[in-house]
């Protein structure tokens, strides 16, 4: 089963050299990659003729997901992130969303995540 | 002559044609040899050696066991087999828990990775004339599994089937035969009609009895006691995002219920099951229902968004008061990522899956099409965060109704855009994804229906330039900006899907899209405008589309962040034997999706780049056949076709100084009486290069391979 992992670059350069080592002789990628670039952390604020009110706030890090056939290369783990699942990108199929979540969850058990709160007034 | 009788390969998109990892052709039709393994289906422990000592393995209860094998550990049989053949492998593994299984056979590994249930089919061609297994392959590891009704034969005729792939199913959809959106769809409740599983947190002292009459006519409903004032059952559910809960539910000792999604947000529901109405609500509830389904059963829902959340179920009064000791009935359960319950998916141990599946091939019916056609298309990620649910973007002087009319999709999942103001002002709905990279383009798409109001305009909030009007009464594209192409598609209805797309390389794209309402075909980027109080549209599927040139096709998403929909492939169909390297013939009826400047091949081939012929969209949007024999081109052609984007049907037909190409009716050129045919065999068909990418990005109405030359007159007739 194909599996989805996380990862965040110093920036776009040092991304691709991570992708070029997916690519087979032909320059073709052999695993499914999405470059999503510098994350919003707040959207920008537009009036109503498009101008800018306030500016977006954007990651320093370039996030790039990938939907691996393969064992994930042992050069990208360097570069892995874990944001609660499956952060702002939703990518592969919902077995992979599942796959995501519980090795999350193996990693992080203690996480709000994992350990929902339960109600208190009854 | 029948084309379909005399061919070797046929390729015909159709309901049966494509399941999960393939793409099925209708011929050829695979022979295979006999059976070369005895006592495959573990009969009796008799015929197979248990190696590594044996004591990690046994045979017992019809099936080969693994039980805390290490690595190494093998289950043999000395059948006799031929290096260079292909045979067929197929086994089923069962009671699977750990390790990871492989099966080798003559110097190959057909593979070495299982670690799932299920049923397994492999094409092996060994290199040796030696042994075969079954083998544990994980180090320091125990290995625990059942394998059972293991075959191999040999193949004499292979098939001529795609190997198919996408890895994504509920990001994609096709339009279905009855001109229908359909989706992937997925029951996130494990276990949805077995409230005596352990995946059913109950309260101390309640009681669940099954066996119960059903709403469906079934005896698998659940009565269901609560002794104490607290909660029958609890589920946890960390997915996010906009949520349907759902379940059937019949009044017996008490006639209210109470659903309860607790999370970031707080929703809450509270049904009378005696009169048929939601009698209380929480404001965090989106939507929610009740709905007859006969013989005093109920389907109810609930619908949320929010993240994190533990679900309960409650048995109340008509005064929404928690009852001790009161019964009801209950039935299917269903938690989906949807504004609306859908049709009941049934939940095992796993999560149930429905429509378009991972890996699953997509005929799609567009544009009223009587005739599928496979629909291959390049990732795509859909930046809004919401593709249905707008409930929380921002608007001016515009009211929302979600769930207000039947969408594209069939379902009451469609919001009403009203105008809030009679007077002129700008009246529009702000939808937030993300901005391209500089100078890439932008697509941006929604689904509008005429309400009482026929005109509205998209735009990119960016650029003046970039923006366009619309006529949804009558599917007609108004004015729109120098940086902008437009596009308006009937969806049947009353439903359009319109269409912008923002140039990059001379304006400045932003995140926000927005789609106002206005009066006319001929206003301006985001004019103030007249539209009165009450007068509207409907719309469903917003999707925007960052570095794309055109419209895919529609991804939903419900997550509150982005999603991508994979790209599709589809290569590897037949084998040496399927194609003549004499003579033949190869046929497509297909379309391009767009004429975007990117190579999209069709092409046979052997994996090498000496040999090989294709058909290809190239770049400059030109048509080219090429084949190449020994590295040299025995035939290469490019031509226009009159246009990329509708079907046109191609035929190439090769045979030793005689080489010609046909579209729809007509040769191309004249006959090129000097080439040479293949020097090494071919034995692939693959929708991507002869060495891999640029794939074929469009759709397929059918494929075929003929062994055989065909006249002049023939092929006239074939792509007439």
């Amino acid at each position: 089963m194909d599996i989805t992992r996380k990862y965040e670059f110093v920036d776009e350069a040092e991304a691709n050299e991570a992708i070029d080592l997916l690519r087979d002789e032909e320059g073709n990628l052999t695993e499914s990659v999405v470059k999503l670039g510098y994350l919003t952390i707040t959207p920008a604020q537009y009036d109503e003729e498009g101008n800018t009110i306030k500016e977006a706030v954007v990651s320093t890090k370039y996030a790039v997901d990938v939907s691996w056939s393969i064992t994930p290369l042992q050069s990208w783990e360097a570069y892995i992130v874990w944001p609660t699942p499956m952060g702002i990108h939703n990518y592969g199929s919902s077995s992979q969303r599942d796959e995501y979540a519980k090795t999350y969850c193996e990693l992080y058990p203690d996480s709000e995540y994992c350990n929902p709160p339960e109600i208190t007034e009854e | 002559m029948s084309f379909y009788n005399d061919a070797s390969l046929v390729f015909l998109p159709s309901g049966g044609a494509g399941k999960d990892g393939k793409a099925y052709s209708m011929k050829p039709v695979p022979e295979y040899g006999s059976e070369l393994v005895t006592n495959g289906g573990f009969d009796t422990d008799s015929d197979w050696n248990l190696t590594s000592g044996g004591t990690d393995a046994n045979i017992s209860n019809g099936k080969a066991n693994f039980v805390n094998a290490v690595k190494g550990q093998r289950i043999q049989q000395n059948f006799s087999f031929t290096a260079a053949k292909t045979y067929k492998v197929v086994f089923t593994v069962s009671n699977y828990t750990s390790g990871l299984l492989g099966f080798y056979m003559g110097g190959v590994y057909a593979v070495s990775n299982i670690n799932a249930n299920g049923t397994y089919t492999y094409l092996v061609t060994p290199t040796n004339n030696a042994e075969a297994f079954l083998r544990a392959m994980q180090t320091g590891v125990s290995h625990n599994f059942s394998v059972d009704d293991i075959s191999v034969r040999e193949v004499v005729v292979g098939d001529g089937d795609f190997t198919f792939s996408r890895g994504s199913n509920l990001t994609a959809t096709r339009v279905d035969s009855n001109g229908l959106i359909e989706k992937g769809r997925e029951n996130l409740l494990t276990q949805s009609n077995n409230f005596s599983d352990s995946d059913w947190t109950k309260a101390t002292g309640n009681i669940v009895t099954g066996g119960q009459s059903g709403y469906d006519g079934s005896t698998d409903a659940w009565e269901i006691e609560s002794p104490s004032n607290n909660y029958i059952f609890r589920r946890t559910n960390t997915q996010g995002g906009v949520q349907t809960l759902s379940i059937y539910v019949k009044k017996n000792t008490s006639y209210g219920i109470r659903l309860y999604a607790f999370g970031t947000d707080n929703a809450n529901v509270y049904y009378d099951l005696n009169t048929g109405v939601v009698v209380a609500r929480d404001s965090d509830v989106i939507d929610d229902s009740i709905t007859d389904v006969g013989n005093d059963w109920w389907r109810i829902t609930m619908t949320y968004n929010q993240t994190n959340t533990q679900l309960y179920f409650y048995v109340t009064d008509n005064s929404n008061t928690l009852v001790s000791g009161g019964t009801l009935v209950v039935q299917d359960a269903q938690l989906e990522q949807s504004l609306v319950a859908t049709e009941y998916i049934e939940s095992g141990a796993t999560k149930g899956k429905a429509g378009i599946l991972e890996h699953s091939p997509r005929f799609d019916y567009s544009g009223g099409a009587s005739c599928p056609s496979l629909l291959l298309e390049p990732s795509r990620t859909n930046s809004f965060n919401y593709s249905e649910y707008f409930g929380g973007l921002t608007k001016l002087n515009a009211t929302l109704e979600t769930n207000n009319t039947t969408s594209p999709e069939g379902l009451q999942n469609a919001s009403r855009f009203l105008s809030a103001e009679n007077d002129t002002l700008s009246k529009y709905i702000d939808f937030q994804g993300s901005a391209p990279p500089s100078t890439e383009n932008q697509v941006f798409s929604l689904f509008v229906k005429n309400y009482n109001h026929r005109y509205i305009q998209l735009i990119n909030n960016g650029d003046a330039d970039l923006y366009a009007n619309f006529d949804i009464a009558n599917g007609i594209i108004g004015n729109y900006g120098s940086g902008t192409t437009a596009s308006i598609e009937d969806y049947g209805n009353g439903w359009y899907r319109c269409t912008i797309v923002c140039d990059g390389s001379q304006n400045n794209i932003n995140s926000a899209c927005r789609i106002y309402l206005v009066d006319s075909l001929t206003q301006g980027y985001a004019n103030q405008t007249n539209v009165a109080l009450g007068n509207g549209v409907y719309i469903w599927g917003a999707m925007q589309e960052n570095n794309a040139s055109y419209p895919t096709s529609y991804i939903p998403n419900h997550s509150g962040g982005s999603v991508t929909r994979e790209a599709d492939f589809c290569e590897g169909a037949g084998t040496s034997s399927t194609f003549n390297d004499a003579e033949g013939v190869l046929y497509a009826e297909i379309a391009a999706l767009a004429d975007d400047g990117t190579n999209k091949y069709i092409s046979i081939n052997n994996g090498g780049t000496d040999d090989y012929l294709f058909l290809r969209y190239r770049s400059d949007n030109r048509f080219q056949v090429r084949y190449r024999s020994n590295n040299t081109d025995s035939l290469n052609e490019t031509f226009d076709l009159s246009n990329n984007l509708d079907f046109n049907k191609i035929a190439v037909s090769y045979k030793r100084n005689e080489f010609k190409i046909f579209v729809n009716g007509s040769q191309i050129g004249s006959t090129d009486t000097s080439g040479t045919i293949f020097n090494v065999s071919v034995d692939n068909l693959d929708f991507e290069s002869f060495n891999g990418g640029s794939n074929f990005y469009g759709k397929v109405k059918q494929v075929i391979v003929f062994n055989t030359a065909l006249s002049d007159v023939e092929l006239t007739a074939l792509t007439s």
